[in-house]
């Protein structure tokens, strides 16, 4: 006789599943289980009398006798099994037990990873089931998913080229050429005393050279010292000023 | 540093000696011995012994997590490439025994790496992933993707 256990994700239970006639060689005994939250259909090679033989040759196989569930086993799924070849019987159960892998994950784990999605893709996911649709607009969902977001604390713009202020870098970025080109700040940055502006000088009636001015005051930055820096594209360089 | 062992058992019977201060990376287990202190073997329930060995390997390179950057850089590059070796079926069942077992920095690295696996998949690839059924008539299917037609589009991704 063997022993089954079932253990299910999302639920403690344990349901112990005795085969119902003594172990015959190479068929399948499959059975379906009940449990508090969810219906398995389980299959477990029949070649082994003892639960510890069992477990091996199934794990052998990259196939596990627990927990291989999905909400609605698919009627028929089994197939028909033809005793006399025992390779057939393998492939068959690999089958079942690939399909009965697929799982669901509980709910907090879903959002886990989903607010780590970008906006776009989850756009995309909102038409994946009427549960998503809604559950990806929920306010608890999107405040989960905006605290993974990047920060921008300030925005200055100059003939269609902006500056982001990050924080601890800042994102010069051209939305209409979709070129970016990221700036590490010296390290008494501040993303929210100091003042920027964007400019450029006309080199030639076709090149501009732009520039960034940052400036601090210490008036307006508890008495932290004064100072103007200049970053300059062209140089790729920081020039203190001041 | 204690040397103490600890037997770790797997639903599926495979047992695991790891060190005590490997243990108690699993939160499960550090809340276990902090409530008895004389158990050396515990069996886990709802993790099975391929998916708990991937567990005790994260855990054993990030026993001692240094403060240097040197030494953080270290941890993520193998991170990444610890990561690399599973596929989604896979990383699925690291997040559920990560879950269970809490795990804190697994969670979060697995989470992750799903969410930067997943981003680019079509809803049916989502729905074949994570087992779950279309719900939708075709035509509020054909409504929802209207209504969010620009997340379809692939041509406004910039090229380097």
């Amino acid at each position: 006789m063997m022993r089954l256990k079932v253990l299910t994700y999302g639920s403690d239970s344990v349901v112990h599943y005795t085969a119902p006639s003594a172990p015959v060689r190479s068929t399948w005994e499959s059975c379906m289980l009940r449990t508090r939250d969810m219906c398995a259909l389980v299959c477990v090679p029949h070649t082994c009398d003892t639960e510890t033989s069992s477990r091996s040759y199934v794990r052998h196989r990259n196939l596990e006798p627990e927990l291989r569930a999905t909400q609605k086993p698919r009627a028929g799924a089994m197939g028909p099994i033809k005793p006399s070849s025992p390779t057939m019987h393998v492939t068959v159960g690999i089958k079942i037990c690939d399909h009965l892998m697929e799982m669901t994950l509980p709910r907090d784990l879903e959002d886990e990873i989903l607010s780590r999605v970008p906006d776009k893709s989850l756009a995309r996911f909102r038409c994946v089931c009427k549960q998503w649709n809604t559950q990806l607009v929920e306010e608890t969902f999107l405040a989960q998913h905006s605290s993974r977001i990047i920060r921008v604390y300030k925005i200055v713009q100059c003939t269609g080229l902006l500056v982001c202020v990050m924080e601890n870098q800042l994102l010069i970025w051209n939305p209409y050429l979709k070129v970016t080109r990221w700036i590490k700040c010296s390290s008494d940055f501040h993303r929210f005393d100091d003042a920027y502006g964007l400019g450029f000088i006309r080199q030639s009636p076709t090149l501009r050279n732009y520039k960034i001015v940052r400036f601090r005051c210490a008036h307006n930055s508890r008495d932290r010292p004064s100072r103007v820096e200049v970053y300059d594209f062209q140089a790729g360089l920081r020039i203190l000023v001041a | 540093m204690s040397s103490n062992k600890i037997v770790l058992t797997s639903s599926d019977g495979e047992s695991f000696e790891v060190e005590e201060v490997v243990a108690r990376k699993l939160q499960i287990v550090g809340h276990m011995l902090e409530d008895d202190c004389v158990i050396n073997e515990i069996p886990l329930q709802n993790v099975t012994g391929d998916i708990l060995s991937m567990v005790i390997e994260y855990c054993k390179t990030h026993v001692d997590e240094e403060e240097s950057e040197e030494a953080q850089t270290k941890l993520k590059t193998w991170d990444e490439e610890f990561m690399k070796k599973f596929d989604i079926k896979t990383l699925l069942q690291i997040i559920l025994a990560a879950n269970y077992l809490n795990v804190k920095g697994l969670l979060d690295l697995v989470s992750q790496t799903i969410a930067d696996t997943i981003k680019d998949y079509t809803p049916e690839q989502i729905r074949e992933v994570f087992g779950v059924e279309n719900d939708y008539t075709e035509e509020e299917e054909a409504e929802v993707r209207k209504e969010n037609a620009w997340a379809f589009d692939e041509a406004d991704t910039p090229k380097p």
